[in-house]
């Protein structure tokens, strides 16, 4: 196991620029996932880690060894890629042994580290099969397999559940965070999927642009957004934002309907964005008039999609009565869970 | 579902079944007909009107053959040229369209499109220049340089057949033998190759079939008797006779095109498609 330190890591392909550089400390043992929409480089900063792609500038550490130019097998670290990466003509035993095998180690060493790895993964029944005669999760699995196997300080993963079906993503979502509290293995986990990032990291790395918009525990990221960025990115359904202006410690919207404000940032006088998640909306007579448009009810909780004038909101209601289509509903914000962004630059005031 | 529906209406396909035919009995009337000819006797070969089918089989025209002492000769050279050819087409041609498909280099379209190109001139246009090349270096009859020029001929589809395999093969199957701690050649060696076996064999049978049937390259660079193919010994059989012998000389075509059609035969199995199904998700 090793810590991971990328300090001002860049990438430019010819004059264009992907990451800025970007300077990150993942710890010894740490479950740290990258996390951002496609094209935000999370990707391109995993292979770079893994010395698939030339640094452009800044330096990466692995176990306090600087790897900038160290070639992929040296790093002593194992990837799982999104869509499987099996080596096909090979069995499973094979595909799980090949890098034991280009080491050359000996037969009885390939069979114990396979039989092994196959034991945790639960593949011992598979192993004489060929990749085309296993599902998508076992495939999974294999490329999991093929990773143990190599006892490796970190393991990187690129999207790997992204070709899983709902139902099986989340079982192996709970299969890859116990191998890890088993193994205990310095892990990166790239992924476009917050609630994965949510439910699996230590430690969230939020990227946009090549550049690192936060990094911060699951809940410290939910609770404290930086920025508007991060307040949209995490949490589902997405935070509501809401233009307008503080004026006398209210929140006017553009309409003149009043919101409440933080006790924090009653003395500000500006335009402003007022963010509040939808399960932070609770009904009250006195709250603000909403139109309902669509209900959608899934069980545990009910999801509103209602306009306030021309600006649509999302509200999540836990109670069993369900508003209809058309209907006014009225919704106050949870003063304690809203955050007010400014209207310049998103940055969080509150 | 019902026989009618999965087979379509059987009147509906009529004129593609006739179509079929009409070509096969264009493409396989002169094979059957060289077939037939070569278990006639001459003078039932030459009969007119002529016959279909042998009236009294006969494999004295296959023995014929056999019996012939520079056969075996020319057997030899047809295959060691051919063999030769094709192995050293692949040898470069796997690196280079390895190379082509994996790597980006400036002028990489241009040097392919080069590449391309000069499997479009005709090799007749570069026969003289060639000779008198050969002639004044005193490379005439020799059949390491036959050889070469044979390979020569079918490198530039080798390389864009090979490219275009290899390019099939997703590249992170490469990123992960990297991670596994594989080397370039490792790769090639472990991972490309087998994958891309379909599509060797495929390369490979095409140049067997072209270098096999080559007549002029051999007759022209290689006239010595000693270093002739079954090809050329062919034609010689045609204008050295004085009364050609037809059933001979069929039964000779047919022995000279077996080699091809028998490797049709075992390389057909690698060329199941789906080789790569299951390496990742399609």
């Amino acid at each position: 196991m090793a810590n991971v330190e990328l300090k001002a890591v860049r990438k430019t392909y010819g004059t264009a620029p992907v990451i800025h550089g970007v300077t990150v400390d993942i710890r010894d043992g740490e479950f740290v996932t990258l996390v951002g929409p496609s094209g935000c480089g999370k990707s391109t900063l995993l292979r770079m880690i893994a010395g698939l792609e030339d640094i452009s500038g800044g330096e990466i550490q692995i176990g306090g060894r600087t790897v900038n130019s160290v070639p992929p097998k040296e790093r002593d670290i194992a990837m799982v890629f999104q869509n499987y990466a099996l080596y096909p003509h090979m069995t499973v035993a094979e595909n799980m042994g090949f890098s034991l095998k280009l080491k050359k180690a000996p037969r009885e060493q390939r069979e114990a580290g396979v039989g092994r790895a196959a034991e945790i993964l639960s593949l011992t029944k598979l192993l004489d099969r060929y990749p085309r005669e296993l599902s998508g999760g076992q495939r999974q699995r294999v490329a999991m397999g093929r990773a143990i196997v190599r006892n490796p300080q970190v393991f990187l993963f690129d999207e790997p559940l992204s070709n899983l079906d709902a139902k099986l993503r989340v079982q192996m979502r709970t299969e890859i965070k116990e191998l890890h509290q088993r193994l205990k293995t310095t892990t990166v986990y790239v992924t476009h999927d917050q609630v994965e990032a949510m439910t699996m990291a230590d430690k969230i790395v939020v990227m946009h642009d090549g550049i690192v918009e936060q990094v911060g525990a699951p809940l410290e990221l939910y609770n404290h957004p930086a920025n508007m960025f991060v307040a949209g990115f995490i949490g589902s359904p997405a935070m509501n934002f809401l233009k307008g202006r503080c004026e006398r410690g209210r929140f006017l919207l553009e309409d003149g309907s009043a919101l409440a404000l933080p006790a924090s940032l009653e003395h500000l006088s500006s335009d402003a964005v007022y963010g509040v998640r939808p399960e932070h909306l609770v009904r009250s007579d006195d709250g603000l008039p909403l139109t309902v448009a669509v209900v959608e009810p899934t069980g545990a909780e009910t999801q509103v999609i209602a306009r306030h004038g021309s600006q649509s909101i999302v509200c999540i209601f836990r109670d069993s009565v369900l508003p209809q289509p058309g209907e006014t509903i009225r919704v106050r914000p949870d003063v304690s869970r809203v955050h007010v962004f400014s209207e310049r630059d998103g940055r969080r005031l509150s | 579902m019902s026989a009618a529906m999965s087979s379509g209406r059987p009147s509906g396909r009529f004129p593609a079944i006739l179509l079929s035919f009409v070509f096969a009995v264009i493409v396989l009337g002169p094979v059957a007909w060289a077939l037939a000819t070569s278990f006639k006797t001459e003078v039932e070969a030459v009969a007119v009107p002529p016959t279909l089918w042998p009236s009294t089989a006969t494999l004295e025209n296959y023995l014929k053959v056999f019996r012939d002492q520079s056969f075996l000769r020319d057997f030899w050279n047809s295959v060691a040229y051919s063999v030769g050819a094709v192995a050293l087409a692949l040898l470069v041609g796997i690196p280079a369209g390895y190379a082509a498909a994996r790597f980006s280099f400036k002028g990489k379209r241009a040097l392919m499109l080069t590449i391309l190109a000069t499997s479009m001139v005709p090799g007749v246009a570069l026969l003289v220049p060639t000779f008198y090349l050969l002639d004044s270096i005193g490379l005439l009859n020799s059949g390491i340089v036959v050889t070469i020029i044979l390979s020569a001929r079918i490198i530039p589809q080798t390389v864009w057949f090979i490219a275009n395999f290899v390019e099939a093969v997703p590249v992170e199957i490469e990123d992960s033998a990297f991670m596994d701690g594989a080397n370039r050649f490792q790769i090639i060696w472990n991972l490309i190759l087998p994958l891309i076996r379909p599509g060797i064999a495929a390369v490979a049978t095409i140049g067997i079939v072209t270098t096999w049937n080559d007549y002029i390259t051999v007759a022209v660079f290689a006239p010595d008797v000693a270093k002739r193919t079954l090809q050329v010994a062919l034609v010689n059989q045609v204008f050295d006779a004085v009364g050609i012998s037809w059933s001979y000389m069929m039964a000779f075509v047919v022995i000279a095109s077996m080699p091809v059609i028998l490797m049709f035969g075992l390389v057909q199995k690698w060329f199941i498609s789906g080789l790569t199904a299951g390496a990742v998700k399609g």
